[in-house]
């Protein structure tokens, strides 16, 4: 991973990610069509996360393009270019053990009880829920069937991004009532996502950089929510052992 | 005598009324300026995720784990009481950067309203909380 400086205030960030995500499934009857909704799952991922990110009015800490570190001590302003190649694997597993503690995870139930109210006071079904910055994801797999971006959806909100309600944006991925015209994703959700993904743009300078999702155990992370009765997931508990 | 006693009660309870009445819209036109303001400030998750992410601030106050340059991480600024959170964001800390005479005086923080800044608080509050999203 390296920076580039063009000396006019804009940094741009290169370098390759991997993201594995492990589908775990908790389903009473099982899932057909899980293969399928996994292999879009990775596909619209890896595009949605395709061609970069951008943020402007960054303020970080001044970067020395010769020594290729910053200064802690001195602020600038920057635009940010994020232009990584992100590399998406979302594999089934089978067993708990397979979960390890900092490990993206995303659930499939039976159904989820939960209910939301929007902000215009509607009451809607929850298809998935999510913990967001870097949690656990869940969805319901009779839900996932009929929408099938229900499941990047909720990956995204642990890749820290939150819900929109706005009827203006319905075109949006992360646009969450219902109605959807399309599943775009900004710039800067993008940006916003390869921020939480990278968690500190100065361990760039440190060399062989390798990201780690905080110090989270996923698996108890999990456990929780699942258990949540605030939740309503209905699964096959004998599968969560 | 009585009549004078009489006629001081007859005047104070005249007085009272008279001023109960001009007082009593006063106090309802301004309650319903209260209610109209709190009304209009409503929180938006993802708005003031925005903002949050506008300004940058995840830059330097990394979300949680080890800190970046000893600077308090999202997790530690949940923590905090809010008055303290807003003292410490928006008032003292910085370094003064986003005073009116800082290096980022330009930057959106100093023109944040009110409703914004109580938002970016209860957001940074509800930090780490682990709510679901739907």
């Amino acid at each position: 991973m390296h920076i580039s400086d063009n000396g006019s205030g804009e940094l741009t960030l290169y370098g390759d990610f991997t993201i594995t995500l492990k589908v775990l499934d908790l389903t009473t009857n099982g899932a057909p069509n899980l293969n399928s909704l996994m292999t879009f799952t990775q596909q619209v991922i890896t595009s949605k996360l395709r061609g970069g990110g951008y943020k402007s009015g960054v303020i970080y800490f001044e970067y020395n393009s010769s020594t290729k570190s910053f200064n802690f001590r001195k602020n600038h302003t920057y635009s940010i270019r994020y232009n990584f190649n992100c590399g998406v694997n979302v594999i089934q597993i089978n067993m708990l053990s397979q979960l390890k503690g900092n490990d993206f995870v995303l659930a499939v139930v039976d159904s989820i009880g939960h209910q939301f109210t929007d902000q215009y006071g509607k009451k809607h079904n929850s298809g998935g829920l999510a913990q967001r910055d870097g949690g656990p994801a869940v969805v319901s797999y009779n839900e996932w069937r009929k929408n099938k971006y229900i499941g990047v959806h909720e990956f995204f909100h642990t890749l820290g991004l939150g819900d929109i309600e706005d009827l203006s944006k319905k075109d949006r991925l992360m646009y969450h009532l219902g109605d959807n015209t399309s599943y775009n994703i900004s710039d800067n959700e993008r940006g916003d996502m390869m921020s939480f993904l990278m968690r500190n743009i100065s361990d760039m300078t440190k060399g062989t950089y390798s990201y780690t999702n905080l110090n989270f155990n996923t698996l108890d992370l999990l456990r929780r929510f699942l258990k949540d009765t605030t939740n309503g997931f209905k699964y096959n508990k004998a599968k969560f052992r | 005598m009585v009549s004078n006693i009489i006629k001081l009660s007859l005047g104070s309870i005249l007085f009272l009324f008279t001023a109960a009445c001009l007082n009593k819209p006063k106090s309802k036109e301004n309650t319903l300026i209260k209610k109209k303001l709190i009304d209009t400030c409503r929180y938006y998750a993802y708005d003031v995720q925005q903002i949050v992410s506008n300004l940058g601030c995840y830059n330097c106050h990394i979300l949680a784990g080890n800190r970046l340059n000893e600077i308090s991480t999202f997790e530690e600024l949940a923590k905090m009481d809010s008055l303290k959170l807003i003292n410490y964001t928006f008032t003292k800390k910085h370094k003064g950067w986003y005073s009116k005479t800082g290096s980022f005086k330009t930057a959106r923080m100093d023109t944040l309203t009110d409703c914004e800044i109580n938002n970016v608080i209860r957001y940074i509050k509800r930090c780490c909380k682990k709510y679901p999203y739907a």
